[in-house]
């Protein structure tokens, strides 16, 4: 059995670039064509000719709106009867997307080669999410993630670190319907024309000639930094099959990425909504619903509790107690803990600073803090000063304790 | 005779050859890239849009293609009979001509026409059409980075395809 590699595809291609009509085959073709053109332009000069049929031919429609577009198919309807096909107008789609159950998706990030980000989505029969499963590669996440949600319990599983975190939380379960959002056609499609009748985008809509390949519905925002979504629709379903996004650079829409919709309506197996046949046994679990980690808030306000859960972790580091270090970084493990901050050194600490906003607010963190502190380290046998910064927040699913926050958001 | 119809004389006269090779090496017949010419120049002259196409070139190539492949689709469903067979199209090395498995090319064109429009217009201007990528960019109004990002994806897709056949 033949496997076909890139190189032969290319070798192949290149054979038929290689290809070329002989010069009579030619010089007759063009004669021939400039011929009929001839004559069609002169029987064009004459009213006799159907110019609605002679407009209508062409089956490649641009219109400036997306109202133009349901008013202009009417027209065609109206006019043209049964001569032409109807125009396409995104109603179709909407349509064709109402009830879904089912959904998965693929995105590819232009930053990035393989897929960026999965996403496998059951849907009650309100249209909200009932179950979701989403995996994550780079750039979204430095090591894969996948995330399984369901209303009550959301887990997240980070195969490389070995790590399972489990948690119920409002905020969480918010984030995870905004990212749905994204993922689902209906919204999609119902966003863009919401937009385009408020003129806040332009549409434009071509279809092929041929019923196999998509309609192209180009949307372009309407405002100084434009934005555009190119959304390709089969032509016998009137389903999405995928959306390019792009953004105005220096003149020209830069590619940013793609998401591809598969698998509509295929129910999926109820096992991708688990991890009990994913996650060893042996993996480290952090279940914030049954654990307590970090400190809790007791009667403290939100300042004072960030600079105890600081100071807190600045003690264990100086006592080398990794595993209580770990403890108020979210669960880490003694391990991870020497291996990471434990390699500051820590002797002492100089000063804990106010606690003040962070530099990127968080929607799953609304409370979270971050504080700049300065810490006595030894280095080389040393003892050196270091100004540094860390965020606290709040544990997801339990609002009365607070970790160090994992990543950079300090001013 | 009207502004339009000298347009397209002009463009046939400029891009005509171009566009014949084209459709000649995508359907591997003369007789048949002749008869999608006819096709392609009468649908350009219907269109009403016309005047307000900016790359005319990059327009009439990609319906050129569009064309072509469109008539592979119709004849595979068509039950092709002994005498429907044809000798592939000529070309310009007589030597390379009598090596060329029609087969094969027939094989990797039906995989191409597999592909959605902006990918297979992309992957047939890069690997048949031989054009450079910046080439291609302006023809397709977009960016390098973005048809290189297309021609990929797309000789990926076409060996995936290749290979799923095989199964």
């Amino acid at each position: 059995m033949t496997k076909f590699n890139e190189k032969e595809i290319l070798q192949r291609a290149k054979l038929l670039s290689q290809i070329e009509p002989n010069s009579e085959a030619t010089g007759r073709t063009i004669e021939r064509v400039r011929d009929t053109l001839i004559n069609k332009a002169k029987s064009k000069e004459h009213p006799n000719t159907g110019i609605w049929q002679t407009i209508m031919n062409s089956r490649v429609t641009k219109l400036a709106a997306a109202a133009a577009i349901i008013i202009a198919a009417g027209l065609v309807i109206t006019f043209l009867q049964e001569s032409a096909t109807p125009a396409y107008a995104l109603e179709q789609t909407i349509k064709a997307v109402q009830g879904i159950r089912y959904i998965h998706t693929k995105y590819f990030d232009a930053s990035y080669d393989e897929v960026a980000k999965q996403t496998w989505i059951e849907f009650d029969d309100k249209g909200q999410p009932k179950n979701v499963r989403i995996y994550w590669s780079k750039p979204f996440s430095t090591s894969p993630t996948i995330v399984v949600w369901s209303k009550y319990k959301t887990q997240v599983w980070h195969p490389q670190k070995n790590r399972l975190f489990i948690w119920n939380d409002e905020f969480y379960t918010q984030r995870i319907h905004i990212m749905t959002e994204k993922s689902d056609p209906k919204k999609g499609v119902q966003r863009l024309y919401d937009r385009a009748s408020k003129g806040e985008v332009k549409i434009e809509v071509e279809e092929q000639d041929s019923k196999e390949d998509p309609i192209i519905v180009t949307g372009t925002t309407v405002s100084e930094k434009p934005k555009r979504f190119v959304i390709y629709v089969d032509q016998a379903t009137k389903l999405i099959t995928s959306e390019e996004w792009y953004v105005l650079k220096d003149g020209e829409y830069e590619y940013q990425g793609v998401m591809e919709y598969h698998d509509y309506n295929v129910p999926i197996d109820a096992r991708m909504f688990t991890l009990d046949d994913e996650v060893p046994t042996e993996a480290h679990r952090i279940d914030t619903r049954t654990q307590d980690i970090g400190l809790a808030q007791g009667n403290l306000t939100d300042k004072e509790i960030a600079v105890e859960v600081v100071r807190e972790l600045l003690q264990a580091l100086i006592a080398r107690d990794y595993a209580r270090a770990g403890q108020i970084c979210g669960g880490l493990t003694a391990n991870e803990i020497q291996h990471g901050r434990g390699k500051l050194n820590v002797v002492r600490i100089v000063s804990i600073g106010e606690p003040g906003p962070p530099s990127k607010p968080s929607k799953v963190f609304p409370k979270m803090q971050s504080v700049a502190y300065t810490i006595e380290c030894e280095k080389n046998g040393k003892k050196i000063t270091q100004e540094r910064c860390i965020a606290v927040k709040r544990v997801l699913g339990r609002r009365d304790r607070w970790i160090i926050h994992a990543g950079d958001s300090c001013p | 005779m009207q502004r339009h119809s000298h347009q397209l004389l002009e463009f046939l006269q400029r891009q005509g050859p171009n566009l014949y090779a084209l459709l000649t090496q995508l359907t591997l017949r003369e007789d048949i890239a002749e008869e999608l010419m006819q096709e392609l120049f009468i649908k350009l002259s219907n269109s009403r849009r016309l005047d307000k196409v900016e790359n005319l070139a990059g327009y009439a190539h990609r319906a050129a293609i569009n064309l072509a492949f469109d008539w592979r689709r119709r004849r595979k469903r068509t039950h092709l009979r002994l005498d429907d067979v044809h000798e592939p199209a000529s070309s310009v090395n007589s030597a390379l001509a009598k090596l060329i498995h029609k087969e094969e090319l027939e094989e990797i064109l039906n995989t191409i026409g597999q592909l959605h429009g902006t990918s297979r217009e992309a992957f047939v201007m890069r690997f048949i059409q031989q054009q450079s990528v910046d080439y291609i960019a302006e023809q397709m109004g977009k960016t390098s980075h973005q048809v290189r990002a297309l021609c990929h994806k797309a000789l990926t897709r076409v060996r995936d395809l290749l290979n799923s056949d095989q199964m």
